[in-house]
Order: C-alpha cells, then sequence, then structure tokens
C-alpha cells in the first residue's frame, strides 16, 4: 500500500468502517512506515477529540422561549398559550449521541509499537512519545467508554429538571434575545420587533416580525405574502414603531436565494432559462451561474419544484394564491465530484 | 397526570400526525425529543457563537411551518436535523464577507492560548490539559472550514452519523457526502498543524522577548 492510500483511509480504518481486507492492508502498511504510524496517531486525537467533544446542555428557558414563540406563530387561543408556556418537569429520553465502535486502535498501537521496534534505534527515538500515548490511550479507552455514558446520563438527567421559569420572565428574555439580534449589526435589515405590552404590541408584532429581510430563509411562507400586503394598505403601522431601526425596509420585495447543486453549470444555466421561459417569468439579473426572476409568490412552488429536474436544492415555497411579487435568484454551484 | 406523559410513548409518526392536526401537545412531545440535538448540532455549526439560540429556536419554527411537507418518506429526526444543518449554512453564508476572520486576534489570548468556548477550570493533571488544549484547537480548526464541510465533518465526526444518514440528510449523492466529509477532515487537519505552528512560532517569539528584558 501506497502512503497516499493509507492516509486517504486512516479515518475510515480508526472508526471500524473499513473492510477487512484493507484494514489488514493498512495494518501492515502502518507496522512499516514510521510517517503514516504518526499520521496515524494525529488522525487519531483527532477523531477521538471530535467524538468526545462535550455536549452543550440547553441555555435557561431555551424551551419556554420556543414554545413562547411557536405559540405567537400559531395564534394560538389565549388559554392554550398559557398552557404553553406553563413548565413542568417533563422526562422525556433525549436520543443518545451515536458511539462508533473504535476497533482499529488498537491496532493503531500495535503498528506503533511494531514500527518501533522493527525501526531501530532511529526509529525508536522518533517513535516514543508517539507510541507512548497510543498506548496510554488504549489503557484508558475501556474506563473512558464508561465515565463516557456515566457523564451523559448525569446530563440527561439534569436537563430533564428544566427550571419553572414565570410567564413574564420568558416573555423578557424573548424580547431581550430579539434585541440582542438587532443589535448585532446595522446592516441587518427588517429584524423582529416585539413590544413589550403582549395585547398592545401584538399587531405591530406580527405585521413586523415576518418583514423579509434582503435574503429570506428558504422557507418564505403564504403568511409572510400575506403580512406584505398588510404592510401596503397600512405602511404606518410598520414604520411608526421600527422608526429608529437602521435599514429597515417596509413593504421591500421579498428576495429568496436558491443554492441549485448541479453537474453542470452552463447546462444548468440553459436547463433554467428555459424554465423562466416556459413559465413567462421575468428575468430580472443574470450572471454566469446565477438567474434572478420575478414571479408572484403563487409561481413559486412550481418553479422550485422545477428547478429539482435541474439539481438539487433545498429551497420550499408554500401553495398559495398570493400575487404579491417575489424576487427568486438561483445559484448555480457544482457538485463536488 | 403530566401534561405530555399521554405521548410519551408514541413514536415520530404518530406524533407528527398529530402535530399536523394542530395538536401542540404532540409538537411540543417532539420539540422535546429532538431540540438538545438541535442546540448542539447549531452550538458547534455557528462555532458556539451568540446566536446559536435563536438559529436552534428558529429551526423549530421552520419545521412547525413546514410540517405539512414532511412527507415521511425519512425519518422526521432526519428532516429535522436537515432543516437545522441547512438553517445554519443559510446564516453562516448570509454573514460571510461581512465579519473578518483572525485566528489570532480572536481566539487567542496575549499568551495566545485559544480562549474561545473555554472556561479555565484550573489547574488539571497534564493529561487533561493536553486533551483541552487539543480540544481547543480542533475547535479552533473547526471555524476555519466552510459551512459544507463543517457540517459533514459534524455530522459524520462529532454526531457519529452514517454516510447513508448523512447523504439523506444533506440530500446529495453518497459519493459528495464522502468527499465533503474527506475534505473536512483533510482541511482540518491542516488547520491543527498550522495552528500548532503559530503556537511554536509565537513562543520561540516570546521567550526572545523575555531574553532581551533580561
Amino acid at each position: 500500500m501506497k502512503c497516499e492510500d493509507c492516509r486517504e483511509k486512516l479515518w475510515e480504518f480508526l472508526d471500524g468502517t473499513l473492510p477487512e481486507e484493507e484494514a489488514q492492508e493498512l495494518w501492515a502498511h502502518l507496522m512499516e512506515c514510521p510517517a503514516c504510524a504518526e499520521e496515524a496517531k494525529l488522525v487519531k486525537d483527532l477523531s477521538c477529540t471530535l467524538r468526545d467533544l462535550p455536549e452543550e446542555g440547553l441555555p435557561e428557558g431555551f424551551h419556554d422561549e420556543l414554545m413562547l414563540k411557536l405559540s405567537r406563530e400559531s395564534k394560538l387561543p389565549l388559554e392554550d398559550k398559557t398552557a404553553a408556556v406553563q413548565k413542568e418537569g417533563k422526562v422525556v429520553p433525549f436520543p443518545k449521541k451515536k458511539k462508533q465502535n473504535w476497533r482499529n486502535l488498537g491496532l493503531v498501537a500495535a503498528a506503533v509499537v511494531m514500527v518501533a521496534v522493527l525501526g531501530g534505534t532511529q526509529g525508536l527515538l522518533q517513535m516514543r512519545p508517539a507510541q507512548d500515548a497510543v498506548v496510554q490511550d488504549m489503557m484508558e479507552q475501556a474506563d473512558e467508554a464508561q465515565s463516557t455514558t456515566a457523564a451523559m446520563d448525569a446530563e440527561e438527567a439534569e436537563m430533564d429538571a428544566v427550571p419553572e421559569t414565570a410567564d413574564y420572565k420568558a416573555e423578557n428574555d424573548a424580547v431581550s434575545s430579539e434585541i440582542a439580534q438587532k443589535s448585532r449589526s446595522g446592516a441587518k435589515t427588517a429584524v423582529p420587533v416585539e413590544g413589550t405590552e403582549e395585547v398592545s404590541g401584538r399587531e405591530q408584532a406580527e405585521t413586523t416580525e415576518s418583514m423579509p429581510e434582503p435574503q429570506t430563509m428558504n422557507a418564505v411562507t403564504a403568511e409572510t405574502a400575506e403580512t406584505m400586503e398588510q404592510a401596503d394598505v397600512q405602511p404606518m403601522t410598520v414604520s411608526q414603531p421600527v422608526m429608529n431601526q437602521p435599514g429597515l425596509r417596509s413593504a421591500a420585495p421579498v428576495w429568496e436565494n436558491v443554492t441549485l447543486t448541479v453537474a453542470d453549470v452552463p447546462a444548468a444555466m440553459e436547463q433554467i432559462t428555459k424554465i423562466g421561459t416556459e413559465m413567462s417569468l421575468t428575468e430580472v439579473e443574470k450572471t454566469e451561474t446565477s438567474l434572478t426572476y420575478e414571479m408572484a409568490e403563487s409561481q413559486k412552488k412550481e418553479f422550485l419544484e422545477r428547478l429539482q429536474e435541474v439539481g438539487s436544492h433545498e429551497a420550499d415555497a408554500a401553495e398559495t394564491d398570493s400575487q404579491t411579487s417575489t424576487l427568486v435568484k438561483v445559484t448555480c454551484t457544482a457538485e463536488e465530484n | 397526570m403530566r401534561r405530555l406523559d399521554k405521548y410519551s410513548q408514541r413514536d415520530a409518526v404518530e406524533l407528527v400526525a398529530l402535530a399536523k392536526e394542530g395538536d401542540m401537545d404532540a409538537f411540543e412531545t417532539l420539540i422535546l425529543r429532538h431540540e438538545k440535538i438541535v442546540y448542539n448540532i447549531a452550538f458547534r455549526m455557528m462555532d458556539g457563537g451568540e446566536d446559536v439560540k435563536d438559529m436552534a429556536q428558529e429551526v423549530f419554527l421552520k419545521v412547525y411551518r413546514n410540517l405539512d411537507r414532511f412527507d415521511g418518506k425519512s425519518a422526521f429526526s432526519t428532516w429535522i436535523y436537515r432543516i437545522a444543518v441547512n438553517t445554519c449554512i443559510d446564516e453562516i453564508r448570509k454573514w460571510k464577507g461581512k465579519q473578518t476572520y483572525s485566528l489570532d486576534a480572536e481566539l487567542e489570548d496575549e499568551d495566545g492560548n485559544y480562549k474561545k468556548q473555554f472556561a479555565d477550570e484550573g489547574a488539571t493533571p497534564e493529561t487533561e490539559m493536553l486533551q483541552k488544549e487539543l480540544r481547543g484547537e480542533v475547535l479552533a480548526a473547526l471555524e476555519t472550514l466552510s459551512p459544507e464541510h463543517k457540517a459533514a465533518v459534524i455530522l459524520r465526526d462529532i454526531r457519529g452519523y452514517s454516510y447513508e444518514e448523512i447523504a439523506e440528510m444533506i440530500q446529495l449523492p453518497l459519493g459528495t457526502v464522502k468527499s465533503r466529509i474527506s475534505r473536512g477532515r483533510a482541511q482540518l487537519k491542516e488547520e491543527i498543524l498550522k495552528i500548532r505552528e503559530r503556537k511554536t512560532d509565537s513562543s520561540r517569539q516570546k521567550k526572545g522577548k523575555e531574553g532581551r528584558k533580561e
């Protein structure tokens, strides 16, 4: 086996997904190549470190805040909303992080030792620190597996006991997080604005909440279009409470970026142009790798579906009959293979 | 009886069906089953930045808005994690170019220690110190990956999903997934070697300065 092949397969070798025959070849190579054995040590350290990165606990109030945001979204009746933010200690098992079977780690250790033995004084001196580290790792392996499980169980227990949070606290958190989001940069336009009083601020909040940013997330819902129309009719509702928000655009067209992964960019561009013509869409902008079309919300779903024939993308559109204009920019990127 | 206990034994398919009919308790049960993993995916994708919480919550808002479009072809968890990864990639892309990355300025303090994402837990035995240092290097290196490569490494090497599962999650052919993972890993390794080199350089410089003082 060549060093190049060996390095390519090291990760798979280490996590036990390399077929047996190749694994044996690779092992044989590691035994006679100190450089690759050294590399194996680095890769092993890396993959173990990635695998063992600690799981982060949810920040306090995460769930309550999320349920509050959701209840706003779903426009539940008030009593349900109250219920949604009432906390109870819930016992729901979290799926565990999958742990891999690192069956070949022992082989690496063995290979490093073998190289050290076979490689004479020179090899021995070079390999010594790596060998020590690997052998020590091997000895710790069993303990580690046990303690990880224990730690995870403890963590889960902790997670299950979500502290009680008063409604107003969750509300304040939600508000302050939105403020924080806003202040992050003046360049980010049309950030959600929420009144501090739920009832009086509600109408404004709804109007501004779904205002598009220059580049909206992929999922633009029918609701956005609806809100856009509202904003057209009552521009004051939007601009008045958010006057001091730098860069806010009221009633700007919805922008959507679609990244299309294709095998052949020029061919894909042609296909997209054809779709645009067939659907009689207005071409707004064209570059070598991107096309921007203006279309009604109601056309977007069909357009995105037809794009799937050209390449793969993640964008999605809701079924709607809204005629609100929207701009969809399709950028083609070549598949990596 | 606790409000959500009635659903504790239900599987995802049943819960999704109920949630589609507007049952918020069913949807909340689904959230509870996935919020920690979604948060952790977002945490790693966003390098533990201040927007992790918002991103993770945004994922569930999107899941909620698009629930009708979940067709059950893949597992619900696969679908959620796909949305999680894509939401983060979109966000990173949106900010790309607006922030300039300087590893030295943002990640290292004056002594050249990697400070981000770590709380100093005081004196630790040597092996733990080494592990901590390695973890610091790995996290700093992760930050330099493109969001797509980072996602591939996170799903494979941090979360431990199989190539097939990841291909389903990010909806790309198996070959593309494999190549992303291997490129991500290769870059990660290169970055770590660079970081180590920089560390050696700066400690050499420091020693030089001290030498001059004396």
